[in-house]
């Protein structure tokens, strides 16, 4: 049981290792340090579409239905 | 049903079996990131507009068909046929894109903003152009990793997928993107928030 809980927790720790390396990617230090400096000011370019082109898309949805 | 709580598979579904509020949820949850990185690659608000439209009826006519099988991936898959269009605009026209002047007014950014001081509306205004502008300086294989990867979520081994390059290209266009963000920043003596 002992060596079962060991393989266990050795597997989710790698599984959490592998995810932050995912997250990371391999961007060096430096660059994530920036990219997380500049990240709440690049969230202000965020744009939306006008509401119309919303509205027609659904249309064009809801035309393909009738 | 709240569908907020659902996940981007069970709206698909829901959709494709004739629920039309799985595509509303869908749009509600994307449109931002969608449509920024549209309008960040094609700086045209208008032309941003047509390509989101497009590209959201693509997206339709692929689940009506049946054909989508991206289980779990719809933001990647939405974000690649959105590239594509974006491509395939600047492939037509075969010219540089159209610059916008980019003072359209936004209601909701005032509303959400108003116990700011005037000074600080101001640096913040400013701080929001000059960024908009250095993405707009920077190689275009560089600005789209970048936008990709923050406004589309994409990880690199999506956006190399998108941009068909190896993942170590894609890491390289984003370490360039950075780097020459910084030293734009730095020359400028702009600096951010954080």
């Amino acid at each position: 049981m002992g060596e079962t809980f060991t393989n266990s927790l050795n597997t989710v720790i790698k599984n959490s290792q592998m995810k932050d390396r995912e997250v990371q990617e391999n961007l060096d230090a430096d660059d994530l340090i920036f990219y997380h400096s500049i990240r709440a000011d690049l969230d202000l370019l965020k744009k939306k579409p006008k509401l119309h082109t919303i509205h027609y898309i659904l249309d064009y949805s809801k035309s393909l239905r009738s | 049903m709240d569908f907020q709580l659902q996940s981007d598979q069970d709206l698909i579904h829901l959709y494709i079996t004739g629920e039309e509020a799985g595509l509303v949820e869908l749009i509600r949850r994307y449109q931002s990131k969608i449509y920024t990185s549209i309008y960040l690659l094609v700086k045209d608000e208008y032309l941003a507009e047509d390509i989101f439209q497009d590209t959201f009826i693509k997206v339709i006519n692929t689940l009506k068909a049946g054909k989508y099988n991206e289980e779990g991936k719809f933001l990647p898959w939405v974000t690649r046929i959105a590239h594509n269009l974006v491509i395939d605009h600047f492939r037509r026209e075969k010219r540089a894109p159209m610059v916008s002047n980019g003072d359209d007014f936004d209601i909701f950014e005032v509303l959400g903003n108003y116990d700011e001081s005037t000074e600080d509306r101001m640096v913040r205004e400013q701080t929001h152009k000059d960024l908009k502008a250095l993405i707009q300086l920077l190689p275009s294989e560089q600005k789209e990793v970048l936008i990709m990867r923050h406004f589309g979520d994409l990880s690199f081994k999506e956006i190399a997928d998108i941009t068909d390059v190896s993942i170590n290209t894609a890491l390289g266009r984003m370490r360039y993107a950075l780097n020459n963000l910084r030293k734009m920043m730095q020359g400028r003596e702009l600096s951010l928030k954080n």
